[in-house]
C-alpha cells in the first residue's frame, strides 16, 4: 500500500537537497498538504484513496493541431472519467451541435469511441477507432488533473524541488513511469518520461496552475474555485476545482465549469479494445 | 438493518468509545491470531476421513484484518479502534465518507470487469445501494449468495454432502459425484446447487442455479442467472483457505475473490451462538446515499 508519509519519506531520505534538513521537511509538508487539502487521504494512516473520479461539466473547447488550434466551440454536456489506477480517462463531449466525440487513453493505448461508450467491445456497443498519437497528449492531461500532479509528484521521489515565487509554493518535478502499480495509482507516462511538470499551488496548498512544455509547446491548466463539488447528499471531503482553463502557447483551447463530480470512486473500467491493441502492435 | 452493517456503523462506532475498561480486556482477548498463531496452525496434522479425504469438519474462525467490519477490537499499534480504522482521525465523525471511499478502493484486477452495457447499472447501484432506488440485496437481508457470502462458519461432512453453516444460511455440497440437474430444472436461487469434488486435498466446489439477485460486492457489482462458481478449499493443518473464480455472462472476464483463510477452533466444547435475526428497518428513513 501506498503511503504518503512512507513514500514522501524515503523521497527525502534519498534527496539531497542543497539547504538540508529544513527544505526536505518543508518538501514533506508540501506534499503532504497538497493531498490532504484535496482530501486524497483516508484512513488513520493517511493512504492516497482517490482511485477513480467522474466529473460533469460544460464551456468550450478549442480542437490543437499539430501548428494551430481551431475555433472556440461550445460544448453543452462534458463527461469525464478519470481513472488513476488502470491509468485512464474517458472524455465524452456534445457539441452545442449536438456532435458527441469520445476520448480514451488507457496506459498506452488511445483511442476515440464512436456512437456510444464502450468502444465495440461488444457488439451494438458503439466502435473504437485507434488514436494512438492522441496517447502523450491524454495522459499529459490525466496527470496534470488536480489528483494527477499529487500522485505524479510522490511518484518522482527524490526529483521533487520546492521553490517560492512571488509568495506561492512551486512544485517541480519530472513526469517518471513507475515499475510497481500502487494501490490507487499506475504511473504510466510514456513519451512524456521527464517531461517537466511545475505546479503553483494555492494558499490552500492546492494546484492552482499547472505548467508542462512538451515537444516545443507550452500547456498550462488553471484551477480555481476549489470545493467538494458532489451532489449535496453524497459528499466525500474530496476537493475538485469548479473551473478549469488549459491553454497552449497561451491560447485557451478549454474552459470548463465543473457542475459536479462523483468522488467515492466510481466504477469506471477501459478495457483496450481489440482493434486497438492490434494497431498498437503493428 | 443487517448485524454486520451495524459493525461497520457510525452509531456502533461511536458506541465502541463507550466501552469500559472490562470490556476492552475481553476484546484482547478475541484479537486476531498473529502470524506465528498461523504457522502454527498450518504444522499441525490435516485430518483424513476414512475414505482417504481431508476433513473439514469443524468451526472456522475469521483472521481479522485491520479495517474489515468486525467488532471492535483497540489496535495495539495505533491505539485506535480495529472498526475506526478507515476514519482518518479514528473518530466516528469521518468514519462513515472515509469508510465509504476507502471501501471503493478495489484495484483493476481485482474489480470485476463488466460488459460496457453493463457499466451504467453497476454506477448507479453503486450511488444508490442503500437507498430504495437500487438496494444492496445484503442490506435488505436477503442471502449474500455465492461468492460473495465467503468461506462457511463451520463446516458438517459425511461421505456424501458437506454443510456449510453461516450466521444466518446454510448450503448443501454434494461430493457423491452427482453433477447439476439439467438446466431446464434449475430454480434459480440465492445460493444455487453446488457439487464438489477433489483435486489432490482441495476440495472443488461448482455451484450453478442462481437467480441473478445476488451481488457479487457491495459497490453494485450485480450478477446473471447466468453466472456459475467455481469455489477452491484447502485445509492445511488446522487452517482453511477459500477462494472463488466467477464467470457470468455479463463479465468481460472471470473475477476472483480471496483467498480468505480460516483456523479451526480447536476448542471441543466450542459453540455458535444463535445470531440476532436479520431486520431491515432503514431503508425508507435514510436521506443521505453516503454509506461507509
Amino acid at each position: 500500500m501506498r503511503t504518503y508519509a512512507v513514500a514522501i519519506g524515503v523521497a527525502l531520505t534519498l534527496a539531497a537537497p542543497t539547504d538540508g534538513a529544513q527544505q526536505a521537511t518543508d518538501l514533506k509538508k508540501v506534499l503532504y498538504s497538497m493531498a490532504n487539502s484535496l482530501g486524497m487521504l483516508r484512513t488513520l494512516r493517511e493512504l492516497d484513496s482517490v482511485m477513480t473520479v467522474e466529473l460533469w461539466g460544460s464551456g468550450t473547447v478549442r480542437e490543437v493541431g499539430p501548428k494551430s488550434v481551431g475555433p472556440a466551440v461550445q460544448v453543452k454536456s462534458y463527461y469525464v472519467q478519470l481513472a488513476y489506477d488502470f491509468p485512464g480517462m474517458r472524455v465524452d463531449m456534445t457539441r452545442a451541435s449536438g456532435e458527441r466525440e469520445i476520448q480514451v487513453v488507457s496506459g498506452k493505448f488511445a483511442w476515440n469511441e464512436i456512437e456510444k461508450i464502450g468502444g465495440g467491445l461488444e457488439p451494438g456497443w458503439g466502435s473504437a477507432v485507434p488514436a494512438m498519437d492522441a496517447v502523450a497528449d491524454r495522459l499529459l492531461r490525466l496527470w496534470t488533473t488536480p489528483f494527477g500532479v499529487v500522485k505524479a509528484a510522490t511518484a518522482a521521489g527524490e526529483r521533487v524541488k520546492l521553490t517560492v515565487e512571488n509568495g506561492a509554493t512551486v512544485v517541480t518535478f519530472p513526469l517518471i513511469s513507475a515499475p510497481q502499480p500502487g494501490e490507487t495509482v499506475n504511473m504510466v507516462v510514456g513519451e512524456l518520461e521527464g517531461t517537466p511538470v511545475k505546479v503553483t499551488l494555492d494558499a490552500n496548498s492546492r494546484p492552482a496552475r499547472v505548467e508542462v512544455r512538451y515537444r516545443d509547446r507550452m500547456y498550462v491548466t488553471s484551477y480555481s474555485g476549489y470545493g467538494d463539488l458532489n451532489e449535496s447528499d453524497y459528499k466525500a471531503d474530496i476537493y475538485f476545482p469548479a473551473r478549469v482553463v488549459r491553454t497552449v502557447d497561451g491560447q485557451t483551447v478549454l474552459d470548463l465549469t465543473i457542475e459536479k463530480t462523483n468522488t467515492y470512486n466510481p466504477y469506471v473500467i477501459m478495457p483496450v479494445p481489440p482493434n486497438v491493441q492490434k494497431v498498437a502492435g503493428k | 438493518m443487517k448485524q454486520r452493517f451495524v459493525m461497520g456503523s457510525v452509531g456502533a462506532a461511536a458506541a465502541a468509545i463507550l466501552l469500559t475498561s472490562a470490556d476492552l480486556s475481553a476484546q484482547f482477548g478475541q484479537a486476531a491470531p498473529s502470524a506465528a498463531a498461523l504457522k502454527e496452525a498450518a504444522a499441525a496434522p490435516t485430518p483424513k476421513r476414512p475414505n482417504g479425504v481431508p476433513d473439514f469438519g469443524g468451526i472456522w474462525v475469521a483472521t481479522r484484518r485491520r479495517g474489515d467490519n468486525v467488532p471492535a477490537a483497540l489496535d495495539r499499534d495505533t491505539g485506535s479502534f480495529s472498526n475506526l480504522l478507515r476514519s482518518r482521525t479514528g473518530s466516528p465523525v469521518d468514519f462513515e465518507r472515509d469508510s465509504g471511499v476507502r471501501q471503493r478502493v478495489v484495484p483493476r484486477e481485482a474489480r470485476p470487469w463488466y460488459k460496457p452495457q453493463y457499466w451504467e447499472r453497476v454506477q448507479f447501484n453503486d450511488v444508490h445501494g442503500h437507498s430504495l432506488l437500487a438496494p444492496d440485496p445484503e442490506f435488505q437481508c436477503m442471502p449474500e449468495g455465492v461468492p460473495r457470502i465467503g468461506p462457511p462458519q463451520e463446516i458438517l461432512q459425511t461421505d456424501r454432502q458437506m454443510v456449510f453453516l453461516y450466521p444466518l444460511h446454510l448450503r448443501r455440497i454434494y461430493i457423491d459425484g452427482r453433477p447439476h440437474p439439467p438446466e431446464d430444472q434449475w430454480l434459480g436461487t440465492w445460493f444455487g446447487h453446488s457439487v464438489g469434488s477433489w483435486e489432490g486435498d482441495t476440495l472443488v466446489i461448482s455451484t450453478v442455479d442462481f437467480n441473478g439477485l445476488e451481488w457479487l460486492g457491495w459497490p453494485g457489482w450485480i450478477t446473471s442467472p447466468d453466472k456459475r462458481v467455481t469455489e477452491r478449499m484447502r485445509r492445511v493443518g488446522n487452517t482453511l483457505t477459500w477462494e472463488a473464480t466467477v464467470e457470468d455472462s455479463i463479465l468481460m472476464r472471470p473475477w476472483q475473490t480471496g483467498p480468505q483463510r480460516r483456523l479451526l477452533n480447536t476448542d471441543p466444547q466450542a459453540e455458535i451462538e444463535e445470531p440476532l435475526p436479520c431486520v431491515e428497518r432503514d431503508l425508507g428513513h435514510i436521506v443521505t446515499r453516503e454509506r461507509g
